[in-house]
């Protein structure tokens, strides 16, 4: 069996990329790190020279001092709201998308019915729904959550449905042969397959959900970090405006990788090489 | 070749023709192959062979002639023809075993946990996969992802094996490894078998009758038969009739493009 042989090579091989890819990875960690530095220092010296006139762009320092004075006093519980709208509003739509979109992906019929239709409420940016929403909900906790789940629904349903769509026949032939019934096939190939668009789907919508739900709570919201910039703006506090931009980002920034992190786990049966 | 016996057991097919559009792309296929016979069939790239193979699992309904497996017409894809496929096929979010055991975890499968267990470690072994049992496919070779193919076929125990040249996207060295390790297992496991390729040399080491298709719309030209019985070593492509029966062949495949 010489063929092992030429097996344990390669799985040997495999092994040690996983294991030069930590190096990597942290190598462009601090690559990441350097790309934030130069901004700030960029920012630094913009604010110093005060090209934008005197005292409308504050330093990174007091925006940091800001930041870390709020934490303590309330920005924190701003931030954790925000943080809770994004995550329930985009976990519903998703969990309302991916089925759909399972099965619009699955049959063929009911995809060239709605496909249209998806894509026209798709190109609508939810941030135009607020008034309406606002007329019809109030300025409550309902508005804001179905914004996000409108959001987090549709850009969901597309790429989960088109995964499937694009799904390769032979897996599925395979199956047949190996006597797999049509329910089998969905369950065991269909959906296994579509888990690598879903986790795709759960990425761009907390992206889309962040712009969606800052932009609701700029309209109407007494917390969350978009009420937070909303009100220093009105008091032409600056440095509050710009520490509510910036816990912004961080959030998503989080999210984002804390999806990515699964993702890498729950599809790491993927071969990223062949890709 | 038509005797009564083989049209009961094995594979039967009869005035089979299938057309796509326009294109007449097999006329009139007649084939028997008995129980537990290894057949392979070469014809120029771009006849029917496929089209045939796909007929008989099921994926491609012909428009005429009939396709009989142990005497029960074919209606569609089944685990009683397995087939092992060109393309990798195997899946990639499931370890080495849990392809092997995909099919006997169906409920097509009529066999108890305990068989399960000792069927999957079964071709496990023979396949020369144990230490790899673990593993995702992508951490394999493309001759180790063939392997874990053809186990899981022979795992359904199928009451014919449909290989669609299984070996084509294989380096030289890997393909003669997977050569021999396919007669090994078959000698033990002996089914029937139907192998689609377009080597011809391959086509000879490892059946025991070589079906010689004609270029579109494809026929049977020619059923060759080979001799050497269980004797599958190396030595015999050197051997003066291995030889002659290659030019033969190859021959029959180039007169009639």
């Amino acid at each position: 069996m010489t063929g092992v042989g030429t097996g344990l090579g390669r799985y040997g091989l495999a092994v040690r990329v996983r294991r030069f890819d930590v190096g990597a990875r942290l190598g462009r960690l601090g690559l990441g790190a350097a790309g934030f530095a130069v901004v700030v220092v960029a920012w630094h010296l913009m604010a110093v020279g005060e090209i934008f006139g005197t005292g409308l762009l504050p330093r990174p320092l007091e925006v940091g001092r800001v930041i870390v004075d709020g934490l303590g006093n309330g920005l924190l519980d701003d931030l954790l709201i925000s943080f809770r709208r994004v995550l329930v509003g985009v976990g519903l739509g998703l969990a309302i998308a991916a089925p759909i979109g399972f099965v619009l992906g699955w049959f063929g019929i009911a995809r060239a019915m709605f496909n249209p239709l998806v894509n026209f409420l798709r190109a609508l940016p939810p941030i135009a729904l607020v008034p309406l929403v606002i007329v019809y909900f109030g300025i409550g906790e309902l508005s804001r959550g179905i914004v996000l789940v409108w959001a987090a629904f549709f850009a969901t349903i597309v790429i989960v449905y088109e995964g499937v769509a694009a799904m390769e026949e032979k897996y599925v032939r395979a199956a047949q042969t190996l006597g797999a019934t049509r329910f089998e096939i969905l369950t065991k190939v269909v959906f296994p397959l579509s888990v690598p668009h879903i986790m795709t789907a759960a990425r761009v919508s907390l992206g889309i959900g962040w712009a969606s739900l800052v932009a609701a709570e700029l309209v109407a919201a007494q917390q969350g970090l978009g009420a937070v910039i909303q009100n220093a703006s009105n008091f032409l506090d600056i440095p509050t405006v710009y520490a509510g931009i910036i816990l912004i980002g961080v959030c998503a920034l989080v999210m984002d990788t804390g999806i990515r992190m699964l993702s890498a786990y729950v599809v790491r049966w993927q071969d990223r090489g062949s890709r | 070749m038509t005797q009564p016996t083989t049209a009961t057991r094995g594979l039967t097919v009869r005035g089979v023709s299938k057309d796509f559009g326009n294109v007449n792309v097999l006329r009139d296929v007649d084939l028997d192959i008995a129980d537990g016979e290894f057949v392979a069939v070469v014809g120029p790239s771009g006849s029917g062979k496929s089209t045939l193979l796909n007929a008989i699992a099921g994926f491609v309904t012909p428009d005429r002639g009939e396709l009989l497996v142990n005497g029960a017409p074919v209606r569609g894809p089944g685990p009683s023809r397995c087939v092992v496929f060109q393309e990798y096929a195997i899946f990639p979010w499931l370890t080495v075993r849990r392809n092997i055991d995909f099919g006997t975890r169906l409920r097509a499968w009529k066999g108890t946990r305990q068989e399960r267990a000792r069927v999957t470690q079964r071709y496990l072994d023979m396949m020369g996969l144990t230490d790899f049992a673990d593993a995702l496919p992508k951490t394999l070779s493309g001759g180790m992802r063939q392997r874990v193919a053809i186990a899981r076929a022979y795992a359904v125990d199928p009451e014919i094996l449909l290989m669609d040249e299984p070996f084509a996207a294989l380096d030289a060295q890997t393909r003669e490894q997977m050569q021999e390790a396919l007669v090994d297992i078959n000698q033990r496991e002996r089914r029937t078998v139907l192998f689609v390729t377009h080597q011809v040399e391959e086509a000879i080491f490892l059946a025991d009758r070589v079906v010689v298709m004609s270029a579109r719309p494809a026929t049977v030209q020619e059923i060759v038969d080979v001799p050497w019985g269980d004797r599958r070593t190396h030595e015999i492509k050197t051997e003066p009739e291995f030889v002659r029966l290659r030019r033969h062949i190859e021959t029959l495949l180039r007169s009639r493009r």
